[in-house]
C-alpha cells in the first residue's frame, strides 16, 4: 500500500496519479502530481499557486482533483464514495451544474472579481464534499491540519474567531475591490496605495494571532531546551565528581558495613536521579525493572551485601509481575541471610512469551534434594507455580546457588 | 607471563590512587594522566599494553583519547572503566574501540583478571554490559521492516546464551562449564559479540552512539 509513495516500482511503466498520503500539505494533489511527473514538489506547488491567481481557476482544478483522484493506499476516490449516497450525489451534481452554467453565461464584461467569487463558491462546495467523504485516515490528517491553520483552529473560541475574522475578511475584500477598480482606470498611485494598505491590514488582522502563537511556541521551546541543557551540565558535573568520590569511599570503607550501606544508598539515589529522571515524575506506573531496583535498595541497606541487578527488556507492572518480584525478594533475602556471599546477582529478561528472573550467589550453597525448607517452598515455588511458571534450582554445598524463575507473560 | 604494562587515565586523583593500590602488585603501571591531551601524548610515547580509561574525562572524554590513539596505533588496547549506569556511555565507548567495559565497583582481583584478558586480546564484558547488549540486540517487532545484515545485526543462539550467563554474574570459567564448552570457546563467542557491537549498524546501537555525538 505505501509502496506507491515510496518511489518508482519496477514493472510499472507509468505510475498512476494519486494523491500523496504522507507528503500532503492539504489534499496531497500537488505532491502526487510531482511524484507522477518526477519533478520536485516545490515546482508543482509554485506553478499551481500561480495558476490560482488566474481568476481562481487553479483552485477549482485542485478541488476537482482532490475529489476525483484516489488517495495513495486507498481504492476509492472521494467521488466514488459519494456515488454510494444517491440523494446527496444528485444534489451536489445539480448545484455544481447550476453554478457552472451561471458562471459561463455571465457577461464577460463584468468579469474579473466576479469570476473569482464563483470559483471560490465551487471550490467551497467541493471542499465540503471532500471533507464529508474523506477516508478516516485522511480525516484524521485534516483534523490535525486544521489545528495548525491560521484562523480555523478549534482551540480558540468562536466569538473571538468571528470578532477577528469577519472584519479581517471584510477589510481584505474591500482592499482587493479598490485595487480591482483602480486597475481598470489606471488613475494615479494614491488609490493603489490605499487599496494595498487596506488589504494588508485585513490580512494582518486575520493572521496576527497565528503569528503570535508561533512566536510564543518558539520561545517556549527555546526555554525548554535551555532547561534541558542546564540539567545535562549539572548531571554531568554531579556524575563526574560526587559519584566518583562515593565510589572511592565505597572502596575504602570495605570493612565498615554501616558506612558502606550509607554510601551505596546515596550513590544509588544519585544514579536514579541522573539516569532515570522520569520515574519519579510518573509515580504510579511501576515496571519490573523498577520493582527489582527497589528490591536492591532495601536489601542492600538492610543486609550490607552488594546486589547487582541487570535487566533486559521491561514490562509494566501487573499481578504476576508483582508476584514474581515478591518471589525474587524471598530468594534474595535467603541468599543475603544464609549464603555468606558478598555479591548477589539478579538478572531479569523479558521475552516475547515469558519473563525470567534469576538470582545467583557464589556463597555456601545447599543440597537442593534435601534442604528446600518450607519457607522457600511456600514463598517461591508455590507462588511461581500458581502463575503457571517453573522454578529451576541449582545448588550444592560450597558451590553457590542459582535459582531461575520463569513465568509466562 | 610478564606483567602487562598498564596506563591509567582518570581525572580524579583519589580514584587513580584507589585503582593503583588495588592492582599495582599484579601489573606494571607505566603512567597516569588526568586529562585528554596529556593522556594521548603519554600513551603514544609509552605504548602500554592496556589503558584503563575513565569514560568521563572532561574536554572530549574517553572517546577522544580512544579515537586519537587508535588512529595512530593499533597495539594499545583499552579497557573502559566508569561509574556510569547509562547504556549510552557504555555502548558508545565500546563502539569507539574499547575491548571491554567494567564498572568502578569491580573488585581488585576481577579488575586484574580483566586487564590480563584484554592484554591477551579478548573482550571483557561486565554483567551490565552483557545486559545492555542483549537489550540492544533484542528481537523487536518495530525493526523487522528494516533488512538486517544477518551476520552483524543478530546474535547467534550460542552468543545469546553466553551473554545471558555473563549477565547473570557467572565468571567465564563457570559459563564454559554450564554450556559444556571450553573457556576458549566462551572467549571467542564474547569476542565475536564485541565485533558485532562495534561494526553493526543496528538501529538502537546507532541511536545510542548518535545521541552522544551531539554533546
Amino acid at each position: 500500500m505505501t509502496n506507491l509513495d515510496s518511489g518508482p516500482l519496477v514493472g510499472i511503466p507509468v505510475r498512476p496519479w494519486r494523491r500523496s498520503a504522507r507528503r500532503a500539505e492539504v489534499g496531497g494533489v500537488c505532491s502526487g502530481l510531482a511524484r507522477r511527473l518526477g519533478v520536485t514538489e516545490r515546482v508543482v506547488r509554485f506553478i499551481w499557486s500561480a495558476s490560482i491567481l488566474v481568476a481562481g481557476a487553479g483552485l477549482v482544478v485542485y478541488v476537482l482533483a482532490w475529489i476525483f483522484l484516489p488517495r495513495s493506499g486507498e481504492n476509492d476516490s472521494i467521488a466514488q464514495r459519494l456515488r454510494v449516497h444517491r440523494r446527496e450525489s444528485k444534489t451536489v451534481a445539480a448545484v455544481s451544474v447550476t453554478l457552472t452554467v451561471i458562471l459561463s453565461l455571465s457577461p464577460r464584461a463584468s468579469a474579473g472579481v466576479k469570476e473569482v467569487i464563483w470559483c471560490c463558491l465551487i471550490s467551497a462546495l467541493g471542499v465540503g464534499v471532500a471533507l464529508r467523504h474523506a477516508s478516516t485516515a485522511e480525516r484524521v490528517r485534516l483534523a490535525d491540519l486544521s489545528d495548525h491553520l491560521p484562523f480555523l483552529s478549534a482551540k480558540r473560541g468562536w466569538p473571538a474567531l468571528f470578532g477577528r475574522v469577519v472584519p479581517g475578511v471584510a477589510l481584505l475584500v474591500i482592499g482587493l475591490q479598490l485595487l480591482a477598480h483602480v486597475q481598470g482606470l489606471w488613475a494615479g498611485t494614491v488609490p493603489v496605495l490605499i487599496g494595498t494598505g487596506v488589504a494588508l491590514v485585513g490580512g494582518a488582522v486575520i493572521l496576527a494571532p497565528w503569528w503570535l502563537t508561533t512566536v510564543r511556541d518558539l520561545t517556549d521551546e527555546r526555554r525548554e531546551r535551555i532547561r534541558a541543557e542546564e540539567r545535562a551540565v549539572l548531571a554531568a558535573h554531579v556524575h563526574d565528581s560526587v559519584l566518583q568520590t562515593l565510589t572511592v569511599i565505597e572502596r575504602a570503607a570495605a570493612d565498615r558495613p554501616d558506612i558502606l550501606s550509607l554510601v551505596r544508598e546515596e550513590s544509588r539515589e544519585l544514579r536514579d536521579w541522573l539516569f532515570h529522571p522520569h520515574q519519579e515524575e510518573d509515580g504510579t506506573s511501576s515496571t519490573l525493572s523498577r520493582l527489582l531496583r527497589e528490591l536492591q535498595d532495601s536489601m542492600e541497606s538492610e543486609y550490607g551485601c552488594r546486589i547487582d541487578v541487570v535487566t533486559v527488556g521491561d514490562l509494566p507492572s501487573n499481578p504476576s509481575v508483582v508476584a514474581l518480584a515478591q518471589a525474587t525478594r524471598e530468594l534474595t533475602l535467603n541468599a543475603a541471610r544464609w549464603s555468606g556471599a558478598s555479591v548477589i546477582h539478579i538478572f531479569s529478561e523479558v521475552e516475547e512469551s515469558s519473563v525470567t528472573v534469576c538470582v545467583r550467589d557464589d556463597g555456601r550453597g545447599f543440597d537442593v534434594t534435601a534442604d528446600v525448607g518450607d519457607g522457600l517452598r511456600h514463598s517461591v515455588i508455590h507462588r511461581v507455580e500458581r502463575l503457571g511458571g517453573t522454578v529451576t534450582m541449582t545448588s550444592a554445598p560450597g558451590e553457590g546457588t542459582d535459582v531461575c524463575l520463569s513465568v509466562p507473560r | 607471563m610478564t606483567q602487562p604494562r598498564v596506563f591509567l587515565v582518570d581525572d580524579h586523583e583519589l580514584v587513580r590512587f584507589g585503582i593503583r593500590s588495588a592492582i599495582e602488585d599484579a601489573v606494571d603501571i607505566v603512567g597516569e594522566a588526568d586529562e585528554v591531551d596529556a593522556a594521548i601524548e603519554l600513551i603514544l610515547e609509552r605504548v602500554p599494553d592496556v589503558v584503563l580509561l575513565d569514560v568521563h574525562i572532561p574536554h572530549g572524554g574517553g572517546r577522544a583519547i580512544l579515537h586519537a590513539v587508535r588512529s595512530a596505533t593499533e597495539s594499545v588496547r583499552f579497557l573502559a572503566l566508569s561509574v556510569s549506569d547509562s547504556p549510552d556511555d557504555v555502548i558508545s565507548t565500546v563502539r569507539a574501540g574499547a575491548r571491554g567495559y567494567v564498572t568502578k565497583s569491580i573488585s581488585g582481583g576481577e579488575l586484574v583478571d580483566a586487564i590480563y584478558r584484554v592484554q591477551a586480546g579478548d573482550a571483557v564484558f561486565s554483567p551490565r554490559l552483557a545486559g545492555f547488549v542483549l537489550d540492544a540486540f533484542a528481537r523487536t517487532g518495530e525493526e523487522s521492516l528494516v533488512p538486517l545484515d544477518d551476520d552483524l545485526d543478530q546474535l547467534t543462539t550460542r552468543e545469546r546464551e553466553t551473554l545471558r550467563l555473563i549477565a547473570r554474574g557467572y565468571p567465564y570459567r563457570d559459563v564454559a562449564v554450564s554450556m559444556g564448552i571450553s573457556v576458549k570457546t566462551v572467549e571467542s563467542h564474547v569476542s565475536s559479540v564485541l565485533r558485532k557491537l562495534q561494526l553493526s549498524n543496528r538501529h538502537q546501537l546507532s541511536v545510542w552512539a548518535a545521541d552522544r555525538d551531539l554533546r
